[in-house]
């Protein structure tokens, strides 16, 4: 025994604590979501000394001790999924996706904009919308004050007797289904326009809604991981459009009930992985990916046709070979792109080479002068044997190494 | 959770990414090709500006006493 969760569950049901504990175990078995389970049933279900959940008591402040215990149960939570997938299939990228959506939900919940008793007055004016979460504000809460005429009963009355031990997350009396209407939160709705109280308007019952999406994206998320450990072929980045869809649904649901502003960052981080995600695992799937990423030496053996041209490549090795070229004695003109790889140039040792060099990210070497970093731009002249001809070398590359070297050297 | 007036962040924000993940879920079952993306993403968000703007005013609309007064 842990914490207790499976006899409190079993106590629920009216059914033997051992049958909660075997069940426990075997679903610990399959990729530790009973684990995971009993560290969500931990952290959500009412204890009977206080008759709140551990995570209650870590919104609301119910001691230094309810903060540290959340993390571990959600640290718990994390390296069961974590290492329990990874280690039943080799889809460590999904999981990690998965972990990062949990992480943020712990985030989310670990978000307390006042406590109660701080120093901070917490003048809500300034923030009409709480912290931008579900649950903002909630900590500073006179429930009837008078500027709040729609404080509802359920919002503000503590639930009390056996429904106080409610077991979906969303039956749990901490997060009471409380909303503040319109006009509390845009003080000129219409109705009478209230005396608004300039000192302490009262702060809004919390939303249920926030929480909710957020838990309901965190199952879906898992569904889907169990979906693909089963194994049915779930693309990377449907471990990002899932919840993203869950959390927009969400979004618009609180367009006209509840309140969850707050899943907007969520889903703002989730909607620009998105897009990256799906191009990689396009761009990494297709068939093209060999044929993009190739190693290519040119080798020009004259200088014919060899001004004014550009050369391009997407991905890959790309060697220039130009030691065998006898360059005019005007100027000729070379561009050389390669996006992501390492381009190696070679010039004849006996003409003037003035090199324009740009690399996004690596590494820049030419001519026995090296430099490291992001956004490395060169302009060098390097003079040949007097009277030889000038190459005008433009060089750039993405994210790699370039290298321009004389034959000799 | 009780009804109230148009949240019309939660609106457009909501659908956004409702339909970022519906771009994605047509790319991906092949309804859309990603050749159509340049025009279906710009869409998207004419779509739901629009739908914001028309809330926004529709808001507005049905509160009128809201913002300050001008004689």
């Amino acid at each position: 025994m842990v914490a207790g969760v499976c006899a409190g569950v079993a106590r629920r049901w009216g059914v033997d604590p051992t049958l909660v504990r075997v069940l426990t175990v075997v679903l610990a078995l399959f990729a530790g979501v009973g684990i995971v389970l009993y560290a969500l049933g931990w952290l959500l279900l009412p204890e009977d000394t206080s008759g709140r959940s551990l995570g209650d008591r870590a919104l609301r402040g119910g001691g230094p001790d309810g903060t540290a215990t959340v993390l571990l149960a959600l640290g718990l939570v994390l390296v069961v999924v974590v290492v329990g997938l990874g280690l039943l299939r080799d889809a460590w990228f999904p999981v990690a996706v998965l972990a990062v959506v949990v992480l943020l939900a712990a985030a989310v919940l670990s978000r307390r904009p006042a406590r109660p008793g701080s120093a901070v007055p917490a003048s809500p004016p300034a923030y009409p919308y709480g912290a931008g979460t579900g649950w903002g504000g909630s900590a500073v809460t006179p429930p009837s004050a008078p500027g709040a005429p729609w404080s509802t009963p359920s919002a503000t009355a503590p639930v009390v007797g056996p429904e106080a031990s409610g077991y979906v997350p969303t039956d749990d009396p901490a997060f009471p289904s409380g909303y503040r209407p319109a006009e509390a939160w845009e003080p000129t709705g219409y109705g009478p326009p209230a005396p608004t109280p300039a000192v302490a308007p009262p702060a809004r019952p919390r939303s249920v809604l926030g929480l909710l999406t957020v838990s309901a994206a965190v199952l879906a998320t898992g569904v889907l991981a169990l979906v693909d450990v089963a194994g049915a072929d779930v693309p990377a980045a449907g471990y990002l459009a899932l919840p993203l869809l869950v959390v927009g649904l969400g979004l618009v649901l609180g367009a006209w009930r509840g309140r969850a502003r707050g899943l907007v960052g969520l889903g703002v981080l989730l909607a620009l992985l998105l897009p990256l995600v799906a191009v990689a695992e396009r761009v990494a799937s297709s068939d093209r990916w060999d044929e993009a990423f190739i190693e290519r030496t040119v080798a020009p053996v004259s200088a014919a046709g060899l001004d004014g041209r550009v050369v391009e490549q997407a991905a890959g090795d790309l060697t220039y070979d130009l030691s065998a070229v006898d360059f005019p004695s005007g100027s000729t003109d070379l561009a050389l792109r390669v996006g992501a790889g390492s381009l190696t140039v070679v010039v004849p040792d006996g003409v003037t080479v003035v090199l324009d060099a740009e690399v996004g990210a690596g590494e820049l070497s030419a001519f026995g002068s090296s430099t490291e970093g992001a956004g490395l731009s060169r302009s060098q002249r390097d003079p040949g044997q007097p009277g030889a001809g000038t190459l005008n070398l433009d060089v750039e590359m993405g994210l790699g190494t370039v290298e321009v070297n004389r034959a000799g050297a | 959770m009780q009804a109230h007036e148009t949240d019309v962040t939660s609106l457009v924000f909501g659908l956004v990414f409702v339909g970022v993940a519906a771009v994605w879920v047509l790319v991906q079952n092949g309804v859309l090709t990603a050749a159509v993306l340049p025009v279906a993403v710009p869409a998207l968000l004419v779509g739901v500006g629009l739908v914001g703007v028309l809330a926004a005013l529709a808001r507005g609309r049905r509160t009128p006493e809201d913002g300050p007064r001008r004689p």
